[in-house]
């Protein structure tokens, strides 16, 4: 973007120079469920997650992948895949640069039960505390020609990506041709520590009582950042 | 009692007169304040008072109906409870006892329709108002009056029924219904101080037919409950229903009824008339001088519907006084301020919150403290929008002239914007209509005591009027006396006209002066127009004259429609007032100028009398003052007119300025237009903000657009204590050499503190350069606002200056309505309530100091932006950071301290690098390595964009589309054999990079086997077959010898990044394994993307096992084994890992590397025996081992293909599209055959392979070396060979294929195949050879350059990184194939049936097996200027440098050998050994290039020098001879041989090296290292 851009100076040398924090580190806890599914026409869906981070990231409890069980479509009008897949992890991390990304690939057979990927989705963890729910929008690479749609139409061998955690990264996004397909609702409920310790502003203030805001519990109900 | 309530009545009205007029007062003086405006009004409101106080009858005389009276008193109630609120008008009323006193209250109002009634009366009583109050009044305070008219009106009896009073009221009402006369003191008392509680509604009922009001106002509801118990005859009755037929209507009669029903108003334009309220008159408060902002823009339809509507409704309330709705101004602004994210849905916004380098709070949080402790926290926020130069060295005379047209264009458009000429001229008009309107009254006024005044009036040519003068100036004298007396109603007649000649005579020079302005802006106006046709008549032509254009300004002129008729009425008019006000002004001043003439003739009459008539100090008789001429005023008034005003004829124009004409492209412009172009692009412009002569802020530098502006778009906050005065701004140009000059300073006034985001516009401020640099002038563009706190919505500014607030409140006290700027002040006010809460905001704390503690280090200083920037860049050392520390503390300094010595030593190397070569010394060695990484550098940089492109198969995995010739292997596969008798090599399937993600990466070698296998000549003390029986053990060396033995015992040895597998050991010289080896790769931190940057070597090699008797005694021979295995290091075979990568696998037959002299071991052909056919094969004479392998990758990775990407070119298009179309058109016809025509050299342009053959004269010392020929081809050959051999791959950490130049590769020391093969063959071609450069592949470097030297007895291909020659025609080739040969002249690409060497014939000139890339139809470029230089720069070699290095690398090797046998903690070197080795190794250096030294006299040679050794010891020995890369790649090939792991506590080492210089510091490197055993 590459766009307009702020710099703010704070004024805090002084504080900054008179104690060496004991902890060089904030940690971002995330639980959390990739819950459900909206795709029409799927009729068998599993999901796969993986948890994508910079170079100062570093899982410290948790999973960085996990895969789903087949669900099916909810038999009323709203036609939901019901996952509800926990996804629990604890980062910690020197920078905010690189903050973890979840990325979810959808996995269902198609006419003739092969297993074709339905879509991928991708989302920054949030970086308020407190619940959040995030919809994350699906789609799938398009094949190169009408031909190889065709072919692989029939063959169940759907273009897929080489590696889903490129899309954590800008690279090659710019040869893609991807088509929209459904969404993922995920909820994370989040918890941050030192951040604020650190000089960096998530958006929350500590309250009053506690001292420094060290721990930012969750607020409730909250969806939005900031 | 009827008068008297009349005359309260008339009271009350007029008290309500004097409440609309002392509001009307209040609006007047503080108008009249600031303007003479106001004086005008004053007096109008004088004149009214005055009508008043004369005609005080006319009220009483007005009587008005029954019920239009009963409305005036609702208007007086609305008009005083307006303002002083509601509930407190009845009460006022209840303390009336008269009203409707004595029972009889007649006319009392028909209490049932007071406001269908109102809206009659209202008008009645407004039409009234208005007679007497003047016009001007209303006009004044219009908003004041539609204000109370708008507000809801609540009749008398909505008003009682609300609240206890009301309960009261109706409880007096029924008292006095009664038939008492008034209330008793008790209830008088009740009704004060009771406390009245809802009375029980059948209480009300029952009392309800009590008084006659009761029943009015109950009337309808009694009415119909009544109607209804009767209807029902008293009786309950269930719900009634009632069927009702559909009722099902014609379509027109549907209309018709829903034309009763609804209202549809219609789009037709009302007639103003009607629009007014009845009997009035359309007023534009425009024309009498009042600034009226601009309407927002409404469809006319639309606008036409919501007015019919409204007055549908007869609300006329609605309409303004011109008959217009009412509406407020345009919200819209006409400037856009910067973009505004708010529109962004809830979910998708981020917010953004800043950065902060340092930590904004402590570490260790301070108790909270008290909010009054907290020091005062402001924010200012500085967003710097673009700087526009006006004035610059850069400028070229079209720039300057098209600013100069900019500003006239700029100041042009304010003044329309601002309307200043026909805003004045409508003041002028509306004084002038005031003026008149005083004098007509004036006239009208029937007195013959204004009897003077009249006359007065009348004689305006008056000649005589001298005495009228005098009197008029009493008068006027008195009128100023009496003026505040008249201000205080105490009017005489007298008075009255004295006022109203003092008005007139402010009228008169108001109107002057505002003439005057008037025509000075008109003045201007025209001026500006004037100069803007003449700025662009100028520009054109500049543009005509110079040739080109620069700029894109374009002027365009528009005719704006203008009535010519009604505009000669309007000038004539205005002539007409203006000749009438300058007769006027004559006469005012003729009195007194005629009472000077007569003063001045009888003063000259008097000294004519004494001096005489004919005196000359008499002077001339004084002129009587000028008669007032009508014709000659005129014609000066039209001139003057005309000079300053558009005169009717006239067209009328309007500008507009664009950005449409086209830019003459530089490469059409002239040489010196094309440099300022140049320098305009180089120049870019940065501001520094500094507050308080602090520095806070440097924008990056912008790049100056070829307009000469920078758009900045840079926002700044600034957190600070104390509120600084002015934000000082530098505008800085930065040089080309990273000077910044600072072009100008400009001082910005902090924003006042209630301004914020919202309300705060970019302005362009000017600024000009001051001092002695360059003159530069320009505006910049920039918006001040305060921060808003984001939790408790507060502005962070600092406390509003009370002085600067007084003077804002007193210029804001008094806002001119008919000033634009004062109508935009108004809209700013800021709220009294968001002042009062900022007020009490603690003072900083310490209000003295400077409070300014923003001065946070600049960010790009601080250690961790640092690194994290590095590593962003991909510098090496900062790759593979992880987890980068959060503080500036914890960053380790040693992590900089190593990139901060390379960067040193490359700058350096790079100022030292020429000097370097002339010293030798130490620095060479190293200079080439900063040269090395230079080039790297340089082309990874090129590059980089290149490598980090994807394409579509890197990121999606896609099926191919099945062709025809899938299909048929497809079916082909079904019926082929199930296991074919010679079953070739599946290929497998290879992988992308990116898929191999964390899966381990093996190494696959299958050794198949060896042949000519070195025999070892010492085995007396080895029982090389321990199953033989015991007697041939017992026999004597020579019988042993005798007998057919196993004379070796071979094995080979993979190792791969220093680990180490082996295979089994196999008998005899022609050992046969077929054994898989594997080992896992350890890959590069950045894991399999980095692949290519592995730069290990695979080392394979052939080991002899010996096994080693230790059984002292021989008696336990029979019974006993005791035995040392010992390995012996006898050949090998290195395979650079990039060679595997890029070829995916090495497979064949290769020769191994042997030393040319095996200690202890011979290659004896006549031992080889029959047992392998393979052998006979071999070229006679040719000595060597063999070894068959195959390596590969498992799983197998995908290589990246070599970047194609178009880059620059030194070639025509036209050539390179020639050398696109044969290429591919060979590669078609004959696939897997190498062939380039363009090649990229270092800087990344593609240029013509045979610009690289030229010749070139090689060192002088290799020429004087040698006299014969081909020693000296020999040698060169040896010279080549001796250059580092590194890939592209490695060197260019990339997939590139990168042709240097002989002289950049001889400076690098470092280059893959083509390099050596191009330099050699330029070597040889100024030899007088006929040599051509070969491309093809071979084993085991996959695609390999050669060079073919076509001589008088033979052919021979030269391997150059070997320095080998071996036959063309010789079929056992380590080029396997050839694609193309290359001279200087041509490219030939070879199409024969076959590509192996030993197949094909050379000769160039056989169409039919060389396809050439020029032909006579498309020949080659006739100049082709060779990329070589003429002649290579040979730097000397320090030969005593040499000797030095070589005692170096000795001791370090040796210690490297002492650590790897740590395990035996020993190592005695025999240094007599050493000495005979490091003897004996030049002459292994010499053998190497002359083939007159055979193997056998070295062998004897060997044992002259070992002979002493040889009694005493065993000795096995390796001579190790590589091209120095580097220490470390010697120390590897060191532990390859794997020498150290002799476990013998006997054996002893020893160990030489020897360098043998060659020019261009360039040294053969040996290393002979062996292990010696004592013999028993």
């Amino acid at each position: 973007m590459e766009g307009s851009w702020k710099v703010f100076i704070m004024a805090a040398a002084a504080a900054a120079a008179g104690g060496v924090p004991s902890q060089q580190c904030f940690l971002l806890s995330v639980t959390g469920q990739v819950e459900s599914a909206r795709l029409a026409g799927a009729d068998q869906l599993y999901c796969r997650y993986q948890l994508h981070g910079g170079p100062d990231w570093d899982i410290v409890t948790g999973l960085e992948e996990g895969i789903s069980q087949v669900s099916r479509p909810s038999q009323d009008a709203r036609q939901l895949l019901v996952w509800n897949l926990p996804v629990e992890v604890s980062y910690k991390a020197t920078n905010p640069y690189g903050w973890p990304q979840l990325i979810v690939s959808c996995y269902g057979p198609d006419l003739f039960g092969n297993d074709v990927i339905r879509g991928y989705g991708v989302s920054h963890l949030p970086t308020a505390a407190g619940a959040h729910r995030v919809t994350l929008p699906l789609f799938v690479p398009e094949s190169t020609s009408q031909l190889q749609k065709l072919v692989s139409w029939f063959t169940g061998r759907r273009p897929e990506l080489a590696d889903a955690s490129s899309l954590a990264t800008g690279d090659g996004r710019d040869v893609m041709r991807v088509r929209s397909q459904g969404y993922v609702t995920c909820s994370f409920q989040v918890v941050t520590k030192d951040l604020q310790r650190l000089g960096y502003d998530n958006g929350r203030r500590a309250p009053a009582g506690a001292a420094g805001g060290d721990l930012q519990p969750a607020g409730g109900g909250d969806g939005r950042p900031g | 009692m009827k008068s008297v309530s009349w005359n309260h009545r008339a009271a009350v009205t007029q008290k309500s007169i004097d409440e609309s007029e002392s509001m009307l007062d209040q609006i007047r003086s503080r108008r009249g304040r600031r303007r003479e405006a106001g004086s005008q009004d004053e007096s109008q409101s004088r004149s009214v008072q005055h009508d008043d106080t004369s005609e005080p009858d006319e009220t009483l005389t007005f009587r008005p109906s029954d019920s239009v009276r009963a409305d005036v008193t609702d208007d007086v109630t609305d008009a005083a409870g307006g303002g002083e609120g509601g509930p407190s008008s009845p009460a006022g009323r209840l303390g009336k006892p008269d009203r409707g006193g004595g029972g009889d209250s007649p006319r009392a109002p028909p209490p049932l329709a007071p406001r269908r009634l109102s809206a009659a009366g209202q008008e009645t009583f407004r039409s009234q108002l208005k007679k007497r109050l003047s016009l001007a009044e209303i006009k004044g305070h219009g908003r004041a009056a539609r204000r109370s008219r708008a507000q809801p009106r609540t009749s008398r009896f909505d008003t009682l029924r609300e609240g206890g009073t009301s309960r009261a009221y109706e409880d007096y009402m029924r008292a006095t219904a009664a038939g008492r006369t008034g209330p008793s003191s008790v209830q008088a008392y009740d009704f004060f101080c009771r406390i009245w509680e809802d009375p029980p509604s059948e209480r009300r009922a029952a009392t309800a037919p009590a008084t006659p009001r009761e029943a009015g106002e109950e009337t309808s509801g009694a009415a119909e409950s009544l109607s209804l118990s009767e209807l029902l005859g008293g009786e309950q009755l269930g719900p009634v229903t009632r069927h009702v037929a559909p009722m099902i209507l014609s379509r027109k009669a549907q209309l018709a009824r829903e034309a009763d029903i609804y209202f549809a108003p219609s789009p037709i334009p009302i007639p103003p008339e009607e629009r007014l309220p009845a009997g009035g008159q359309a007023r534009d408060p425009a024309e009498d001088g009042i600034y009226v902002p601009r309407r927002p823009h409404l469809a006319g339809r639309n606008l036409h519907k919501l007015e019919n509507r409204l007055l549908h409704s007869s609300d006329r309330s609605w309409f303004g006084e011109d008959g217009q709705l009412l509406c407020l101004p345009d919200p819209l602004l006409s400037r856009p301020r910067h973009r505004d994210y708010r529109d962004v849905s809830e979910d998708a916004l981020t917010d953004y919150l800043p950065a902060s380098m340092e930590a904004p709070r402590p570490a260790d949080p301070e108790p909270t403290v008290s909010a009054a402790d907290q020091p005062q926290q402001l924010q200012l926020h500085v967003h710097l929008v673009a700087v526009r130069l006006t004035e610059h060295p850069l400028f070229s005379k079209e720039h300057r002239a098209a600013a100069g047209l900019e500003q006239l264009h700029r100041e042009y458009t304010a003044m329309v914007d601002d309307d200043t000429v026909n805003r004045l001229t409508q003041r002028l008009w509306a004084v002038r209509r005031a003026r008149d309107g005083v004098l007509s009254a004036a006239l009208q006024l029937p007195s013959a005591d204004h009897g003077d005044h009249t006359a007065d009036r009348g004689d305006h040519t008056g000649d005589h009027g001298d005495h009228t003068g005098d009197r008029g100036d009493h008068t006027g004298d008195r009128g100023d006396h009496t003026g505040d007396r008249a201000d205080h109603g105490d009017h005489t007649g007298d008075g009255a006209e004295q006022v109203q000649r003092r008005r007139i005579d402010d009228y008169t020079t108001s109107i002057q002066r505002l003439r005057e302005q008037r025509d000075a802006a008109a003045a201007q106006q025209r001026r500006l127009c004037r100069s803007i046709l003449r700025r662009w008549r100028e520009l054109k032509v500049l543009r005509e004259d110079q040739g080109f254009s620069s700029t894109p300004l374009r002027l365009a002129v528009r005719e704006l429609p203008s009535d010519h008729g009604q505009e000669t009425e309007l000038w004539q008019r205005e002539l007409r007032a203006e000749l009438e006000e300058l007769r006027t002004e004559h006469d005012r001043s003729k009195q007194h100028q005629d009472a000077e003439y007569r003063q001045q003739l009888s003063e000259w009459r008097d000294r004519r009398r004494q001096l005489g008539s004919d005196s000359d100090q008499l002077g001339p008789r004084p002129q009587p003052p000028a008669e007032f001429d009508p014709q000659q005023v005129l014609a000066d008034i039209e001139a003057r007119a005309t000079g300053n005003r558009r005169p009717p004829g006239e067209p009328k124009l309007a500008f507009d300025l664009l950005d449409t004409h086209p830019i003459t492209a530089t490469a059409d412009c002239p040489k010196p237009e094309q440099q300022r172009r140049q320098a305009v692009s180089r120049c870019q412009l940065s501001v520094r903000t500094l507050i308080g002569g602090r520095e806070v802020s440097h924008t990056r530098p912008q790049p100056l657009s070829q307009q000469l502006v920078s758009e900045l778009h840079q926002q700044l906050a600034v957190r600070l204590r104390a509120a600084p005065e002015a934000l000082q701004l530098e505008v800085c140009e930065e040089g080309t050499r990273r000077s910044t000059r600072t072009l100008a300073k400009l001082r910005l006034p902090a924003p006042a503190s209630h301004v914020t985001e919202r309300t705060a516009l970019p302005e362009w401020t000017a600024f000009s350069a001051a001092g002695s640099g360059p003159a530069a002038r320009g505006r910049l563009q920039a918006a001040l606002y305060w921060g808003v706190d984001e939790e408790t919505g507060s502005v962070l500014a600092p406390p509003a200056d009370p002085t600067a607030e007084g003077a804002a409140a007193a210029e804001l006290a008094a806002p001119d309505p008919n000033d634009p700027a004062d109508a935009s002040l108004t809209a700013n006010m800021p709220d009294p309530c968001a002042a009062a809460e900022g007020g009490d905001r603690p003072a900083p704390l310490r209000p003295g100091c400077d409070g300014f503690l923003t001065g946070a280090p600049d960010p790009a200083d601080s250690a961790r932006c640092r690194l994290l920037r590095l590593r962003d860049a991909g510098v090496p050392e900062f790759r593979h950071v992880t987890m980068a520390p959060l503080r500036d503390q914890q960053v380790p300094q040693q992590l900089f301290t190593a990139y901060q010595k390379r960067l040193e030593a490359q700058s350096a190397a790079g100022a030292g690098a020429e000097e370097a070569g002339g010293d030798g010394g130490e620095s060479a060695r190293r200079s080439v390595l900063q040269y090395q990484l230079r080039i790297k550098e340089m082309v990874a940089r090129r590059l980089r964009a290149a490598q980090k492109h994807k394409r579509l198969e890197d990121m999606v995995r896609e099926d191919e589309v099945p062709d025809i010739g899938t299909i048929g292997s497809v079916f082909g596969s079904l019926l082929s054999v199930r296991r074919p008798l010679n079953p070739p090599r599946k290929q497998k399937q290879s992988r992308p990079l990116v898929d191999l993600q964390g899966q381990e990466l093996q190494l696959l070698c299958h050794v198949v086997r060896a042949f000519n296998v070195p025999v070892r000549r010492d085995t007396d003390a080895v029982r090389t077959d321990y199953s033989r029986p015991a007697p041939a053990a017992q026999a004597t060396v020579a019988q042993s010898s005798l007998l057919p033995k196993v004379s070796v015992r071979p094995f080979m040895e993979l190792t791969f990044q220093r680990q180490t597998v082996r295979s089994n050991v196999a008998q005899g010289p022609n050992p046969t394994w077929n054994q898989d080896l594997k080992l896992p790769v350890t890959l590069p931190p950045q894991g399999v993307a980095d692949l290519h940057s592995l730069d290990d070597v695979i080392h394979l090699s052939l080991q002899d096992e010996v096994l080693v008797d230790l059984l002292d005694d021989d008696r336990l021979q029979d019974t006993n084994v005791h035995q040392r295995i010992e390995r012996r290091w006898l050949a090998e075979l290195t395979v650079p890992f990039s060679t595997l990568y890029i070829n995916g696998r090495v497979e064949g037959t290769f020769r191994l590397n042997t030393p040319p002299l095996l200690i202890g071991y011979e290659c004896d052909v006549t031992a080889r025996g029959t047992l392998f056919h393979l052998t006979e094969s071999l070229p006679t004479g040719q000595t060597g081992t063999y070894v068959t392998v195959f390596i590969t990758l498992e799983p197998p990775v995908n290589v990246p293909p070599t970047v194609q990407e178009h880059l620059e070119s030194m070639e025509t298009e036209k050539l390179l599209s020639h050398c696109e179309l044969w290429t591919r058109a060979f590669r078609r016809d004959y696939p897997g055959r190498r062939v380039r025509c363009t090649v990229l050299d270092v800087t990344g342009r593609s240029a013509l392979v045979c610009r690289y053959i030229r010749p070139l004269r090689p060192p002088d010392a290799l020429l004087a070396a040698c006299s014969n020929e081909e020693d000296q081809a020999l040698l060169i050959a040896r010279f080549v060979s001796l250059i580092p051999n590194v890939s592209d791959v490695n060197f260019f950490s990339g997939m590139y294929d990168l042709w240097t130049t002989c002289q950049e590769f001889l400076d690098m020391q470092a280059g893959d195949e083509e390099e050596h093969a191009i330099l050699l063959c330029n070597f040889f071609l100024y030899l007088g050879k006929r040599a051509y450069l070969v491309l093809g592949s071979g084993i085991p470097e996959g695609l390999t350059a050669y060079v073919l030297t076509d001589e008088a007895t033979n052919r021979w291909l030269w391997n150059p990184c070997t320095g080998q020659r071996s036959s063309a025609a010789e079929s056992y080739s380590s080029l396997l194939s050839v694609g193309c040969l290359i001279n200087a002249e041509n490219v030939w690409a070879n199409t024969q049936v076959y590509a192996q060497p030993s197949c094909i014939s050379f000769d160039v000139n056989l169409v039919g097996d060389w396809r050439p890339l020029f032909t006579a139809r498309q020949p080659a470029p006739t100049e082709m200027a060779s990329v070589q230089a003429e002649t290579l720069r040979y730097s000397v070699t320090d030969t005593a440098r040499v000797r030095t290095d070589a005692e170096r690398l000795e001791r370090r090797l040796r210690d490297h050998l002492q650590n790897w046998r740590q395990r035996t903690n020993w190592t005695p070197w025999n240094r007599p050994c050493s000495d005979a080795l490091r003897r004996m190794l030049p002459l292994l250096e010499r053998s190497t290039f002359t083939p007159a030294i055979s193997g056998a006299q070295l062998a004897d040679e060997q044992t002259r020098l070992l002979a002493n050794i040889h009694a005493t010891y065993k000795v096995c020995g390796v001579p190790l001879n590589v091209p120095q890369h580097s220490q470390e790649a010697m120390v590897e090939a060191l532990f390859a041989l794997g020498v150290h792991r002799n476990d013998s506590r006997e054996a002893e080492f020893a160990l030489a090296v020897h360098m043998e210089p060659y020019p261009s510091n360039i040294v053969a490197v040996w290393v002979c290292v062996a292990a010696l055993t004592r013999r028993r």
